[in-house]
């Protein structure tokens, strides 16, 4: 029992990650038709802002957090305005242009933070006894933290006004535009909003990473099989392949090893694009 | 004239090592003709209007093949090479015809896919592929001569066989088709074409040559191991078609040599390399979205505006 407990709360933990990652692609995917390769630099950076307020500055970690995440939403509003804006909607153009970011990003990183793995102190150190197994307190404020930020971005999405615009885009851009929607301001806002949630993501996990410059290579992967896997554009098909990749990792991690955890989800990558190409759950407006 | 203009730099390239034997130039140059070939053999799924980030691993099922049947079954490079580039179109014919009725970013992404589970495969089944450290002393081809020019003229030979059938396959009926494709698949279809048919065609075209070098580079270097086939070596092959400007024959040409000889000239500076690169293609599609070929198209923009403000 204790065995299996663990299982669930190492694929709830990854799925949390995977999905806030997912989820701030899928947004930059939905509104502007670009995959955001970039997005796990994203991801690494805000770690790593996260090590140099924390660690190397002393601050403490929930103000060293706030400072990082502020600093990839300015980030995001730079990139938003100096690069994607002018290619919106150019799907190749924008593919390869993110992918020449993450390789300006990455190699900044390389050149400046050296390849010494670093890390960032636990935050709430010790484990929790439960049904007799021991639960990190780490992993805990990860799985409630990221199920914060997941509703969060729900609620804004669906109830406020700019969340609405946000759909309205989403929709049928012409439309918003004739409705008096501002498309620079809505771009700029959903790239605030993928930027923080990834960020977000970042400095929550950070304490359980050994940080490099290559760590936000495996949120982005995972979070490109979470979205086709759910249907992209759709929040809740994201959600569902984000707890199906999660847990198939932990389940096939555990009992065989990591290399085949990510085979599996591979093949299934390959096996939902040909069979069922919207994904599971599609986005419908 | 200008039908003559490929003949200067092939001379150049045939008369090359008469001046110099440095290794290292031809060790680049040899790269160059790999990286030419392969950025122009995935050109060829792009005449049909798909983008594809499984290059890499085609390649790297040509050269598994090729290098296995040498080390384990004992079987002679050049009949390695030939069965190596067949594992490569089966594959490529497998996946072609699951796959091709997905167009863009769901290609992409099977691609994608397809490159990593790869890439995952090579590194766990250690019995056929040595596992994550490769395999190592793969035998050199038979009945070349030692040194590395003998190698520097079989790859200008199979360069030269690459561009050749390529260029010949885009100027036939079969490349116009594939042009119909891109443009329209649906109004390819309304006059009767395969579309499926003919995109499988150009998967099996781009795999032939992605096996071919795959199997070229394994009796090259005599090490191959999972790292030299991930999604990312793909990647990089797009950017060679992509700088170089995908709309003309000569782009990936252009692109992969430029980027291959660069890449070498800024190798001692270390990851400032991957920056340098990364700003180009940013800029190149930011400010020059046709590549480098169409560089004189740009620049005789009169009111070309950069920083105008974007209108959507």
């Amino acid at each position: 029992m204790a065995f299996y407990l663990q299982i669930a709360v190492n694929g709830a933990v990854i799925s949390c990650l995977y999905v806030l990652v997912a989820l701030g692609l899928n947004l930059i995917l939905g509104i502007m038709h670009i995959v955001n390769f970039a997005q796990g630099t994203i991801f690494m950076l805000a770690a790593l802002t996260l090590f140099v307020f924390n660690v190397s500055l002393g601050l403490n970690y929930i103000l060293a957090s706030l400072l990082s995440v502020m600093a990839i939403a300015v980030l995001g509003v730079v990139m938003e305005r100096l690069f994607f804006r002018r290619l919106r909607g150019q799907f190749l153009p924008s593919l390869v242009m993110s992918l020449g970011l993450l390789l300006v990003i990455e190699g900044v990183a390389w050149l400046n933070f050296g390849i010494v793995s670093q890390a960032v102190p636990p935050v709430f150190p010790g484990v929790v006894q439960f049904l007799g197994a021991s639960v990190s307190k780490e992993r805990l404020v990860i799985i409630a933290g990221g199920l914060v930020l997941i509703a969060g971005l729900f609620l804004f999405i669906r109830y406020t006004r700019a969340g609405k615009a946000i759909r309205a885009v989403e929709q049928d851009p012409e439309g918003a535009v004739l409705q008096g929607i501002d498309l620079d301001d809505v771009t700029r806002l959903v790239f605030i909003v993928s930027f923080v949630l990834t960020a977000l993501a970042a400095v929550l996990v950070a304490p359980t990473l050994a940080l490099d410059p290559s760590i936000g290579e495996t949120p982005l992967l995972k979070g490109l099989v979470i979205i086709v896997l759910g249907g992209m554009g759709s929040v809740t098909g994201t959600l569902l392949g984000g707890l199906i990749i999660g847990f198939t990792e932990s389940i096939v991690g555990t009992f065989y090893d990591p290399v085949a955890a990510s085979l599996v989800s591979g093949v299934f990558l390959m096996a939902i694009l040909i069979f069922r190409p919207s994904g599971l759950l599609p986005y419908r407006m | 004239m200008a039908r003559a203009l490929p003949f200067v730099p092939a001379a150049f390239l045939l008369g090359l090592p008469l001046f110099t034997a440095d290794p290292y130039w031809l060790h680049v140059l040899i790269m160059s003709a790999l990286n030419v070939s392969l950025a122009l053999s995935l050109r060829v799924l792009w005449n049909v209007g798909v983008l594809s980030c499984g290059h890499a691993a085609l390649m790297g099922v040509g050269a598994y093949t090729s290098a296995f049947l040498a080390t384990s079954v004992g079987v002679s490079p050049w009949l390695g090479a030939l069965t190596g580039s067949g594992a490569t179109i089966a594959v490529a014919v497998g996946l072609g015809y699951l796959s091709l009725r997905l167009r863009g970013i769901y290609f992409v992404l099977v691609t994608f896919a397809f490159n990593e589970v790869f890439f995952l495969v090579v590194n766990r089944w250690r019995d056929v592929t040595g596992g994550p450290s490769g395999l190592v002393g793969i035998p050199r081809f038979p009945g070349l001569p030692p040194g590395r020019v003998s190698y520097y003229y079989l790859a200008l030979g199979l360069l030269a066989l690459t561009v050749g059938v390529l260029h010949r396959i885009e100027r036939s009926r079969i490349g116009v088709i594939w042009f119909a494709i891109r443009d329209s698949d649906l109004r390819a279809q309304c006059v009767g074409i395969n579309v499926v048919f003919y995109r499988v065609l150009a998967f099996a075209v781009s795999a032939i040559f992605a096996g071919a070098w795959g199997a070229f580079y394994a009796h090259y270097v005599t090490v191959i191991a999972p790292s030299d086939f991930t999604v990312w070596q793909s990647v990089y092959v797009q950017l060679y078609m992509i700088v170089g400007g995908a709309a003309a024959f000569a782009g990936p040409i252009i692109g992969g040599s430029v980027l291959t000889i660069a890449t070498e000239l800024l190798r001692a500076t270390g990851p400032l390399v991957s920056v340098i690169y990364g700003a180009l293609l940013t800029l190149v599609m930011l400010f020059l979205p046709g590549g480098f070929v169409s560089l004189h198209t740009a620049l005789a923009r009169v009111r070309w505006r950069p920083f105008s403000r974007s209108t959507a």
